[in-house]
């Protein structure tokens, strides 16, 4: 039983594989731009940002939360940033930990007030995301910040071919996190408390702790691809962030991540940034409106979760245990 | 006697609170702003506050059982947007303009529907789409969180590929009116729409059985379920129920500007989602389902309307709004635990 559940899996990222390949030839034959060095580059840079947002957004994911204030994190860190470049003239090597500092403590004030008020992180992180976006509001008065230094904007666009140098921030977060998950006891707390809370709570796992630890992560990963986004965009402008919720979780729910918890696969959300990131490449590259990139990651959501769901069946049914009936029961109190 | 008398505080605070604090912000508005209590302000937060509760009513009804609608501003802007489609002119106006010079290209032509039946085929389209949040969540057993905002994208990306994120700016005169019609200088009629919904809605959890049935599906679905109660139609109407909430409010904020723009919802003055929760958790609906506080939700709405209003008066930058919103909430909830942790404890006082 247990290998068929295994080889499920193993079926979905090779699915995911399967699509990315033909959509990677369909787009080579259709489109003369789409395999020059600059798309390419392009297309590597953006994974690199929506892979980090969706680490950043699966981390919490992971326990059973959410984190609605992701983008806001990335939103006040850039605002932060760039005015310390601006206003202070703070050298550059204290600047980028004082800003990767500042987006552990906003993940540390979501995890603190979580965990202490025992309300749900939906509406804690809903809330402080309006106070993390008034705050950058109010520090730019709603204007972006233009005195990005210009060795920021050159490690922005330092490349080495297709690859974009600020990717390697995305490849070592997915390694640290694929050694905190899989090789640390505090990691494995993390999945057993998400998958059962009670039961986690019982083997004596400092539950609280481990819900704090994860939303400064999860804070710290939102800074740093607030940090990329600003160096990319040329200016920390307080509307960074403003749209990570949606792709966010489109790359999860695409990778096969469980929104209940307790289920994390760092493969599958690449594979599923990669398939959202060469659609958005395609829209642009045919000068499609950008706004169906919205439409098709909101149906894509729909379909992923549709079908993860019609999987779930599948293997509850072929581990034979007793199954829910299939009504909206399983929502829960979320 | 601390412990009773605690209790009785609570009890009593419960009822009066918010509307105690609303009178208090209006009081503190009167005294350190110019022009609070005037009739053209009294007016305009009466419209204000009228579109806040509605918006937060289209929440509510959705907490009542247990579930988060986040598509509620894409909701009201699509269907703001199919209003102003609806009653649109068939044809642009081109007064003023040289002859054979293109009408105003930011702006759409409609069907030219008169407006009372276009307010009926909207909420009819409104509830359509609240179907298809309810139907996609019966059917998959998945959290209206994820399914919503799937469908938030889907609509509002809809709506901006087929109007181009122009807008319909030209609505009929009849309508306009209606817009700044004044009863006795203060009051729109949109108040008046509101407290109609506010009262309706009351009386509908209140007394009537499919009211009933959605609490109790709130409450615990499965011993809803036991009892006969079909969940899967009750969340099904409920998400209608809340679509057409939204879109109502979304034409009532059409004609407070008088113009149906793209942006309605979900962008200009900020997202629908947070005051949409704000309202209903400062109300005292909770998260966890199984119960509805409509009348709170009118006193939540009035206060971040006041609030909102109060700020502007004041000079504070609208962003503000957002943040002390957002601040309001976090002390809504918090405030809302720390009660009943403390009644538990005086229950089980007691019980000792």
């Amino acid at each position: 039983m247990k290998f068929n559940l295994k080889l499920l899996l193993r079926t979905e990222s090779f699915v995911l594989f399967v699509v990315i390949l033909l959509g990677l030839t369909a787009l080579s034959i259709v489109s003369g731009q789409f395999l020059q060095t600059f798309n390419l580059y392009v297309l590597v840079y953006n994974i690199a940002l929506a892979a980090l947002v969706a680490f950043g957004q699966m981390v919490v994911v992971a326990t059973g939360g959410m984190n609605i204030s992701l983008g806001a994190i990335g939103g006040l860190s850039a605002v932060v940033a760039a005015m310390l470049m601006e206003w202070y003239g703070w050298p550059l090597w204290l600047i980028i930990p004082v800003t990767l500092a500042g987006g552990a403590l906003m993940g540390f004030i979501n995890g603190f007030l979580t965990v202490k008020t025992g309300i749900s992180p939906f509406v804690i992180t809903l809330a402080t995301a309006s106070a993390f976006t008034g705050a950058s509001m109010a520090i730019t008065n709603a204007n972006p910040i233009y005195g990005v230094y210009d060795s920021v904007l050159s490690l922005g666009q330092a490349r080495w071919g297709i690859f974009p140098w600020p990717a390697l921030a995305a490849i070592a977060v997915a390694i640290g996190l694929a050694v905190y998950f899989h090789r640390t006891t505090a990691g494995r707390q993390v999945l057993a408390l998400g998958a059962n809370r009670t039961a986690a709570e019982l083997t004596g796992a400092p539950i609280g702790r481990r819900i704090i630890q994860i939303h400064v992560i999860s804070g710290f990963i939102a800074s740093i691809a607030g940090f990329l986004t600003m160096a990319r965009v040329e200016a920390g402008a307080p509307t960074i962030g403003n749209a990570w919720l949606l792709p966010g979780f489109a790359a999860l729910v695409i990778g096969g991540v469980l929104l209940e918890g307790g289920k994390i696969t760092i493969i599958g959300v690449i594979l599923g940034v990669v398939i959202l990131e060469l659609i958005a490449n395609a829209l642009a590259i045919s000068h499609t409106d950008p706004f169906w990139v919205d439409l098709l990651q909101g149906a894509l959501v729909l379909v992923a979760v549709i079908l993860g769901q019609a999987r779930k069946r599948v293997v509850a049914a072929s581990r034979r245990l007793p199954q829910e009936p299939l009504t909206a029961s399983s929502l829960g109190g979320k | 006697m601390p412990k009773a008398h605690r209790l009785n505080f609570i009890t009593i605070w419960d009822r009066v609170g918010l509307a105690v604090i609303v009178l208090a912000a209006w009081v503190v508005f009167t005294i350190f702003t110019e022009g609070f209590a005037s009739q053209f302000n009294v007016f305009s937060v009466g419209r204000l506050t009228s579109i806040l509760i509605v918006v937060g009513l289209s929440q509510t009804v959705v907490m009542g059982i247990g579930d988060i609608n986040l598509s509620v501003g894409a909701i009201g802007g699509v269907v703001a947007m199919f209003f102003g489609w609806l009653v649109g002119p068939t044809q642009l106006p081109t007064e003023g303009l040289a002859t054979g010079a293109p009408a105003d290209v930011t702006a759409l032509p409609g069907l030219g529907i008169s407006w009372p039946a276009a307010v009926v085929l909207a909420l009819l389209f409104a509830a359509v789409l609240g179907f298809i949040n309810g139907w996609i969540i019966v059917r998959s057993g998945l959290s209206g969180f994820i399914v919503t905002l799937g469908t938030m994208g889907v609509f509002s990306g809809a709506m901006y590929i087929i109007t181009k994120v122009k807008a319909f700016r030209y609505m009929p005169e009849s309508f306009q009116d209606f817009g700044k019609m004044k009863f006795f200088n203060i009051f729109s009629p949109l108040v008046i729409v509101m407290l109609v919904v506010v009262v309706v809605l009351f009386f509908y959890f209140r007394g009537t059985t499919p009211g009933r049935q959605m609490l109790a599906t709130g409450a615990n679905r499965r011993a809803a379920q036991a009892s006969g109660i079909q969940v899967n139609r009750i969340v099904i109407s409920t998400h209608m129920l809340s679509a057409a909430l939204a879109g109502l409010a979304g034409m009532m904020l059409v004609a407070r500007i008088g113009s149906a723009i793209p942006t309605i919802g979900t962008g200009g003055g900020g997202d629908w989602l947070l005051p949409s929760f704000a309202a209903s958790a400062i109300g005292g609906t909770l998260f966890t389902g199984g119960w509805v506080n409509v009348i709170g939700t009118f006193f939540g709405g009035l206060l971040l309307g006041t609030i909102e209003n109060g700020l502007v008066l004041l000079g504070t930058p609208s962003f503000w709004v957002q943040m002390i919103t957002g601040l309001v909430l976090l002390v809504a909830v918090i405030l809302d635990r720390m009660r009943v942790v403390a009644v538990e404890r005086s229950r089980m006082g007691a019980a000792q």
